[in-house]
């Protein structure tokens, strides 16, 4: 079973231990692996006007991402942010990650719009991990006058700075405009990439 | 039996035939799933907890207990779980899994051990077995 999420959904969600305490609330996320997947997240306090905390949660330390809190084992497992930071983002740094307001372009030079959000795959069956799945974006005129929102479906890797997502032309054949669908998007794009064959209508 | 059928059940010592005080709130131990201790009001001391133990019965009209002298002043254990109180209605109620599963509206449990049974949300009912722990911002139950 797998759940779809936005980035912009999980800031603010409380971090609630399994002992029913509420320590923190999600602030942002810190991307590893050029942006592919999430390695941790980074803290505010809980109080109304709690400012970001000098801890961290890595992924790995979370037991459940859930629609209403992420749930950690108790307060201990927060590790020092800015080791966490530099662990999970490493030398890589100006790579992946940020990708928030970016213009994603086909590898064939078509540009499909900006990036807005952040879709976020949570798998639990087998090692757990949030991988990056998708992105919303503004797109392009080209994509559909009507359409405010569409969503991009990634194969598993791709290529991504501060400025440009580069993303296969094919992804465009599998743009939807909603999350409920986008699964099935998804899962088609990447079964049709596995199989080797890229139709470009 | 549930938490609010009981409330304000009158406590009675059977040595001297007297009511000690009534029903007004429950500590309960999340690890064991159980009552660790009803908590009374119009007691004549300071001492208005009983714990589970010295409860001789639990029935229908009347909370049995051998003398006054068994209610306490929280201390030790029984301090450490006085906010656990499940008896504050509207405690949110999470999974495991991060799922926000309601409000507690009402709690059953077993009047024969003090086993708690269920812990009765707005729209469902949670098997009292799944309870895991009680904090400060949640209740917190097995996905």
């Amino acid at each position: 079973m797998s759940l779809l999420m936005r980035a912009s959904e999980i800031a603010k969600r409380p971090v609630v231990t399994l002992e029913g305490e509420d320590v923190a609330q999600i602030k942002d996320i810190i991307y590893s692996d050029s942006g592919g997947q999430v390695g941790g997240f980074t803290l505010n306090g809980r109080g109304f006007l709690s400012g970001p905390l000098k801890t961290a949660l890595a992924w790995g330390a979370v037991v459940a991402l859930g629609p209403d809190a992420v749930m950690i084992r108790d307060e201990a497992v927060l590790t020092d942010r800015d080791a966490l930071v530099t662990e999970i983002i490493g030398k890589n740094a100006g790579s992946g990650g940020d990708v928030l307001g970016s213009r994603v372009l086909t590898d064939d030079g078509k540009d499909l719009g900006k990036v807005l959000d952040v879709i976020i795959e949570v798998s639990d069956e087998g090692p757990s991990l949030a991988d990056v799945v998708g992105y919303e974006i503004e797109p392009a005129g080209h994509l559909g006058a009507d359409l405010k929102k569409v969503l991009v479906p990634l194969p598993d890797t791709i290529a991504a700075s501060g400025q440009h997502l580069i993303v296969p032309a094919a992804a465009l054949d599998f743009v939807t405009n909603d999350l409920a669908g986008f699964g099935a998007a998804m899962r088609d794009f990447r079964e049709q990439l596995a199989q080797g064959h890229h139709e470009v209508f | 039996m549930k938490f609010s059928e009981a409330e304000g059940r009158k406590v009675v010592s059977t040595s001297t035939a007297e009511t000690v005080g009534k029903v007004a709130d429950y500590i309960i131990d999340p690890k064991q799933k159980m009552v660790a201790a009803i908590v009374l009001k119009k007691t004549s001391g300071k001492e208005d907890t009983i714990p589970w133990d010295s409860v001789d019965a639990f029935g229908e009209d009347a909370v049995m207990i051998k003398h006054e002298d068994v209610l306490v002043v929280p201390s030790g254990r029984l301090a450490e779980l006085t906010d656990k109180r499940l008896k504050q209605h509207g405690k949110l109620v999470l999974s495991s899994a991060g799922v926000d599963l309601g409000k507690v509206e009402d709690v059953e449990f077993d009047p024969k051990t003090g086993a708690l049974t269920a812990l009765i949300l707005t729209n469902t009912r949670i098997d009292g077995r799944r309870l895991l722990a009680a904090g400060s911002y949640a209740v917190i139950v097995q996905a």
